[in-house]
């Protein structure tokens, strides 16, 4: 009777084992074949459009990637994502940095409020604002200007404190007492206490801050309108895809292009994954 | 003993019970809301009034050097030797008056009629042809007065300051206490005034680059800027409320009718869509999560990578390939024609009701590894005990999973679920590359099945120009989302414990 | 040099709940004091407010000779260890010492000097490069102490250090801490809500609760004497027993019954001197309080024996812990009836036995039911007696005195209620002193006249000896059937005020020539008069209520009966009677509808002018009674 018991259980356990590496298999299958789907079709080296009715090419070729850099602007565009993301980064991270701090280190009349105010801020669709920043912008003349769109990129940047002012909450506030009886000044203890224990959420910023504007197409799109030299890769990619005609020619470029951008981020990715996966947790548990 | 009585009950009848309490609750809550309307306002008085009898007792108590500021800002503070506060008061006031004087008091004069005349064609005899010149721009006016407007109400709050520490220093100065220097306000703004320092620029973008645009486009609702009325060449006015009648389906036109479906078509499927996307994703992302964390699963490290290298690759990358993928002469559709599993092409994008399916499932696919990350993290911090006594319980993982697992996660991530459906009811990437709203319909105005506000929003300012609907799409938008949220927000506690100072 | 005195410290938060009351205290230099109380008592509070990292809602706070109530941490000369240790994690041993001193701008000699003397004191040397991640609790807990000493602070603060050590550990560290404390030589204070700590550690010992100060004394006198049923529960393991009783004077013997079990106690009236009459009274509830180890098992009977029902026991290898109840009928509830004692004796005692335990009742703790005060003070305030007046004369005990005009009541039988320093060293009344006893500075003479005792505290006298003395009657009651016939002056008169400010015109000679300048004076404005304050008395009202308020707050003068004079202007005034001590008069007056009383040297009657003495007048802000001078 017990050993029945105990057969059946290990027996339960087993198959339940077999079930779950299969699903997970399937899992990956289903997320990583589309991936591989678009690597093969970038080194397809006929032009049969859209249409074609096969996946691995009848000519492997490097032609798609040879027309990519000679023949289309993506070069161009490459360049002013990768300048307008280092910008970004470097002034968002230290934005969202001093935002949290202040939110979460300091206390001042004005904090609730202003944590409020960023929350209701947050709840406005973005692009509505968008037409005023445009004009702007235009005043300033800085549309179809890349510095335009990292202003843009930048200057609300300080509503993304919520994940690093958690963060900085679960630092113990006795480290900052016990600096500040030591003689140190709130810019001190931010600078040499709270800045060097905050390197995972640092580097959490900066993963999303310099990933955020490869995929950005909503503002990029409306503030380049018309101009393919100042596009990024997002707005200059669609623009291969707006229509058919477009389309069946420039795909497996598109493919190439799409790899092309994906292989630093995901390297970078897989190379800081556990801070982005401690950001990523972290921040969605703090109230 | 009530507790008692509601203890004993079965699940659903204290679902029943839980029900009626909310609806019995219902009007007291209403009336406690509107109970505290007097004291707010009161409260509101007394901190209103509070300005005044600051300013009074200024000018009261004040000795001649502080009522010279009520003119001359900062003077009685430069008096006093406290120069650098005192100066920069001076100059910010020197500063706005050459703003209002030069810039600003003749868009704000304009701000009642958004101008006369936008542009006189002339007869240029040395040209030999017709000169435009322009003069009034209604949106220069309209913005221009708006930051105007801005910069006042700065100037007044930066005025009030002045009049406060100019008597403050008149203060300590018969107290007998030291003043601070300019050395001691110089270092203060690295100790307690050290949030003014790094809170000042973030501002100042988020003032200039959100709240401007935000206040700009709630006025742009109430005037007729569309397509035929674009500065600079027209100007456009004030309509009043037109525009949101004309989008609740009252207005005098025939789009009226056709807006109003258009909008109440939009906004459910907004809503189906962010309920779906939100708890889709999370559900399903919990499963895998479970599944890869589950004790003699191995590999855990490699399964995790897999999914996490499918977030790195740029979204729009993954989403404008799975459009193509799935387009009518697509990919998927023609090798399943030439495997002969179906004959014709399924219209994954094309029909409405297969798209929204279509856009789910894709969601899915997009974001179950940001799911399945967060559920692994919190998952990790399940006490172990907690599992260990609900299987001497004797409970199975089922129960395990839902007595334990599910609440724990629900509770823990409450804010998270807020923010992503917030997210997903602004969510403009994954529809505007999948589908781009379509397919269209001729029933709706300028907008497809699968539009959400905010790519129909995005449609109505970029290709239609619709500037005065779009603003009130976007403020209805808000007001949605906002009140969603609220709602979300106060239902769940977690939200509320911010860790406190004492 | 390092002495730190607090000053009627108060701290409020902005929602009204008063951390800390009224908080007094000296503490000498190189003293241990240690805070002690439950969570939430405000022990913590101070000793942050004392760091600097709380600011001080009122009151003074000093350190050495400066005021510190707004000088930053850094420069208070103070150094603090924390309950979580908060070494900074990124840096390693060394550098977490050194921090502070770097900040300082110090030479790195002497920096590196500074560290490795703390380290070898600490015995941390091998551990310097390493970061605090890799070391135990109690080398972290070491690393804090080095941080703090390279400082040399003059006062050391210490918030609960050890509550994150294991009992072991904890142990071994409050030695070191001690002999710490011993090597270094400065003022030490320590935090802890553990009492055994606190009796262990400190020289003398401040239990707090619910942010007042319950009793500061030094470790011994709070086990032995008590002041309030708190400090008795909390001091010492296990808990004293309390039992809810009554006490009845017959004669020489006081009669105490447990109100749970109906048992009584025969205890000689001599243990219990210092009590107020009204507890003897057979009705006034009481706590009935005992230590365990001051309950044995009887050997055979006594007089203070009682019945207890075993519930359980706990041994302890030298000795055992039996719980039980003295309710024979009830049940094993927790409750007031239940009773812990220790057993040296070895013998088996198994649940459900009863037992006949032995108190000793020389060591007999009582408390008043409603305010938990102790019954038996050390020092008693009153005296109380039985007396009669007749004729004018009030006779109690064998003695006689003549009563003054202000005392004239009609003759009959009085309860006399004589304060401990209502008796003065000169006089016609003579008594023999039984016994002499110096608690905490203050004198305490038991006076034995005509067979009843007198507690007297301004006597100069030895045991044995006749003594002579007088009694001020200006601070005697008598009462007639619970009634009060004769009151005691008012020690201190209360005058509402406002704090203002006057623009004055002074004038001064400069070369020779005399300008006239203008100037703002602050005072105190009352009833209409004017009194200009002293600066430290502006000083100290802005310091308390910043900048803004005083000027709109309510205050109360403060003022004893001489420090009020009448003056040719001042505080107007409606003088509506004459209170006679013989030859000191005092003037009944109404200042603002309150009753005022002035010493003067002859009668007025009408409006008249007071002048308070502001040397020793004190000013309380009204609304949050807080005294500020």
């Amino acid at each position: 009777m017990e050993n029945k018991r105990y057969r059946s259980k290990k027996l339960w356990e087993k198959t339940s084992l077999a079930l779950i590496y299969a699903v997970l298999i399937i899992i990956s299958l289903i997320w990583l074949v589309p991936f591989f789907m678009l690597i093969i079709l970038s080194f397809r080296g006929e032009h049969v459009g859209m249409s074609a009715d096969y996946l691995f090419p009848k000519q492997w070729s490097f032609d798609n990637y040879i027309k990519l850099f000679t023949e289309t602007k993506f070069l161009t565009w490459y360049g002013n994502t990768m300048l307008v993301s280092v910008v970004v980064t470097v002034f968002q991270t230290v934005i969202v940095l001093m935002t949290s701090y202040a939110l979460s280190r300091l206390r001042f009349k004005m904090r609730k409020p202003l944590m409020n105010l960023m929350l209701i801020l947050g709840m406005f669709p973005g692009f509505l604002s968008m037409t005023a920043v445009y004009f702007v912008l235009k005043e300033i003349n800085l549309t179809q200007n890349l510095l335009g769109l990292m202003l843009v990129y930048t200057a609300s940047s300080a509503m993304q404190y919520y994940i690093c002012k958690g963060f900085f909450d679960t630092i113990p506030k006795s480290l900052d007492e016990a600096a500040r009886i030591d003689g140190a000044s709130r810019h001190t203890i931010f600078v040499k206490i709270i800045l060097p224990l905050a390197k995972p959420i640092i580097i959490y910023t900066i993963l999303t801050a310099f990933i955020a504007p490869w995929g950005e197409y909503m503002f990029s799109s409306f503030i380049m309108l018309g101009d393919p030299d100042k596009f990024t890769v997002a707005v200059g990619m669609k623009s291969w895809l707006d229509n058919s005609t477009m389309a069946s020619e420039y795909f497996t470029v598109f493919c190439a292009a799409a790899v092309v951008v994906s292989i630093p981020i995901t390297a970078l990715f897989i190379w800081l994954q556990r801070y982005y996966v401690e950001g990523i947790t972290g921040g969605s548990v703090k109230g | 003993m009530v507790d008692l009585e509601y203890l004993k009950m079965s699940p659903p009848q204290r679902l029943w019970f839980n029900f009626k309490a909310f609806f019995k609750r219902l009007p007291l809550s209403f009336a406690a809301f509107f109970k505290a309307i007097p004291k707010r306002l009161y409260k509101l008085w007394l901190a209103f009034a509070g300005i005044f009898l600051n300013i009074g007792r200024a000018a009261k108590d004040g000795d001649w050097k502080t009522r010279t500021s009520f003119a001359v800002m900062g003077f009685g503070l430069i008096a006093r030797r406290q120069y650098l506060r005192g100066i920069l008061y001076l100059v910010f006031e020197a500063l706005f008056i050459l703003y209002m004087v030069f810039f600003g008091w003749k868009y704000l004069a304009k701000l009642g009629s958004l101008g006369e005349v936008a542009c006189v064609e002339e007869w240029d005899d040395a040209l030999g042809a017709f000169t435009y010149k322009f003069y009034d721009n209604s949106l220069l006016i309209l913005l221009y007065s708006l930051l105007t407007i801005f910069i006042m109400a700065g100037f007044v709050y930066m005025w009030y300051q002045n009049v406060k520490a100019n008597l403050l220093s008149q203060q300590f100065t018969e107290a007998h206490v030291a003043l601070p220097t300019t050395k001691d306000d110089l270092r203060s703004y690295a100790n307690e005034n050290y949030h003014k320092s790094l809170l000042s620029i973030p501002m100042l973008g988020l003032v200039v680059f959100t709240i401007l645009p935000i206040f700009f486009m709630v006025f742009i609702a109430f005037t007729n800027y569309d397509k035929a009325h674009m500065p600079p060449q027209e100007l456009f006015g004030w309509v009043g409320v037109d525009n949101f009648v004309t989008l609740l389906g009252g207005g005098i036109s025939a789009n009226s009718k056709v807006f109003a479906y258009t909008f109440g078509e939009v906004l459910l499927w907004t809503i189906v869509w962010a309920f779906f996307a939100t708890f889709t994703n999370y559900i399903l992302g919990m499963i895998v999560a479970i599944m890869i964390n589950k004790k003699g699963v191995k590999c855990k490290k490699l399964w995790r990578t897999i999914l996490v290298i499918t977030i790195a690759v740029p979204q729009f990358v993954s989403l404008m390939f799975m459009s193509q993928l799935l387009a009518d002469q697509g990919l998927i559709n023609n090798l399943l024609i030439k495997w002969g599993v179906i004959d014709k092409a399924i219209p994954f994008l094309t029909d409405g009701t297969v798209a929204r399916v279509t856009i789910i499932i894709v969601n899915i696919w997009i974001g179950i590894p940001y799911s399945m990350l967060i559920c692994t993290g919190i998952l990790m911090n399940i006490p172990e005990d907690l599992y260990e006594s609900a299987r001497i319980d004797g409970a199975g993982p089922v129960r395990a999973y839902m007595k334990i697992t599910l609440p724990y996660m629900l509770h823990v991530t409450t804010p998270y679920l807020i923010t992503q459906f917030i997210g997903n009811l602004n969510n403009f990437n994954v529809i505007f590359l999948l589908t781009g709203g379509d397919p269209s319909s001729l029933d709706m105005q300028y907008a497809g099945r699968t539009d959400l506000l905010i790519t129909w929003l995005y449609k109505l300012t970029v290709s239609e120009s619709q500037y005065g609907i779009a603003s009130v799409i976007g403020i209805f938008t808000f007001v949605i989302v906002a009140v969603l949220s609220l709602i979300l927000y106060n239902r769940s506690k977690s939200v509320k414990n911010e860790e406190e100072f004492m | 040099m390092a002495e730190v005195s607090l000053k009627h410290i108060y701290k409020v938060y902005p929602n009204g709940t008063k951390a800390v009351n009224d908080f007094n205290m000296h503490i000498e230099d190189k003293e241990f004091i240690v805070f002690v109380g439950p969570s939430g008592c405000g022990k913590s509070t101070t000793l942050r407010m004392i760091a600097g990292l709380e600011d001080v809602s009122a009151g003074e706070l000093k350190i050495g000779d400066l005021i510190v109530n707004d000088v930053e941490p850094k420069d208070r000369d103070i150094a603090m260890v924390f309950q979580n240790y908060a070494l900074y994690p990124h840096m390693t041993v060394y550098d977490n010492i050194a921090f502070g001193l770097r900040l300082k701008k110090l030479p790195r000699e002497e920096i590196h000097k500074r560290v490795v003397e703390a380290a070898d004191i600490l015995g941390i040397t091998e551990y310097l490069n390493k970061k605090p991640k890799e070391m135990s609790g109690g080398q972290r807990q070491r690393v804090a102490l080095g941080r703090a000493i390279v400082r040399e602070p003059k006062v050391m603060l210490l918030d609960e250090p050890l509550s994150n050590l294991d009992a072991k550990l904890r142990t071994q560290m409050r030695a070191e801490i001690s002999k710490l404390h011993n090597r270094l030589q400065t003022t030490f204070i320590y935090v802890t809500h553990d009492q055994i700590e606190a009796m262990t550690m400190g020289t003398r010992i401040v239990v707090m609760k619910n942010g007042f100060v319950q009793q500061i004394d030094t470790p011994k006198n709070l086990y032995n004497y008590p002041e309030n049923r708190f400090v008795a529960s909390f001091i010492g393991t296990p808990q004293m027993n309390f039992f809810e009783g009554t006490l009845k004077r017959e004669g020489d013997d006081v009669n105490m019954s447990f109100a749970d079990c109906g048992v009584r106690i025969t205890v000689p009236y001599s243990a219990l001197y210092k009590a107020q009459p009204k507890y003897l009274d057979g009705k006034t509830p009481v706590y009935i309080g005992l230590r365990a180890e001051d309950i044995t098992i009887a050997e055979a009977d006594g007089r203070a024996v009682i019945k207890v029902a075993v519930s359980h026991k706990e041994e302890l290898g030298n000795e055992t812990l039996v719980y039980g109840t003295i309710k024979p009928e009830g049940g094993y509830a927790e409750g007031a009836a239940s009773i812990v004692f220790k057993d040296v004796s070895g013998r088996d005692i198994k649940a459900g036995d009863v037992l006949d335990v032995a108190l000793r009742l020389e060591r007999l703790h009582l408390f008043d039911k409603d305010t938990e005060m102790s019954v038996l003070p050390r020092i008693p305030e009153y005296n109380y007696l039985d007396c009669e007046v007749k004729g004018g004369r009030l006779e109690f005990a064998g003695a006689e005195l003549a009563l003054p005009e202000a005392c004239r009541c009609a003759d009959g039988k009085y309860q006399l209620l004589l304060p401990a320093d209502a008796i003065t060293p000169a006089g016609e009344l003579k008594a023999k002193a039984d016994d002499c006893e110096e608690i905490n500075g203050v004198k305490l003479v038991a006076l034995n006249i005509g067979g009843t005792r007198l507690y007297a505290v301004n006597l100069d006298a030895a045991a044995g000896k006749e003594v002579s003395f007088g009694i001020d009657l200006k601070k005697i009651t008598l009462t007639a059937d619970g009634e009060c016939v004769v009151a005691p002056m008012p020690a201190e008169n209360e005058i509402d005020c406002r704090f203002v400010k006057r623009k004055t015109v002074v004038t001064e000679e400069v070369n020779g020539r005399i300008k006239r300048k203008r100037a703002v004076r602050f005072g105190f404005e009352a009833e209409g008069a004017f009194f200009e304050a002293s600066d430290t008395a502006v000083q100290k009202i802005f310091a308390a209520l910043g900048i803004k308020k005083p000027l709109t707050a309510k205050f109360k003068l403060v003022c004893g009966v001489y420090d009020l004079a009448v003056a040719e202007s001042g505080i107007a005034a409606k003088v509506e009677g004459l209170v006679c001590y013989g030859a000191e008069k005092f003037l009944r007056c109404s200042v603002g509808g309150r009753d005022i009383y002035v010493a003067a040297d002859r009668e007025y009657c009408g409006d008249i002018y007071l002048a308070p003495d502001f040397e020793k007048t004190g000013v309380v802000e009204t609304e949050r009674d807080i005294k500020i001078i």
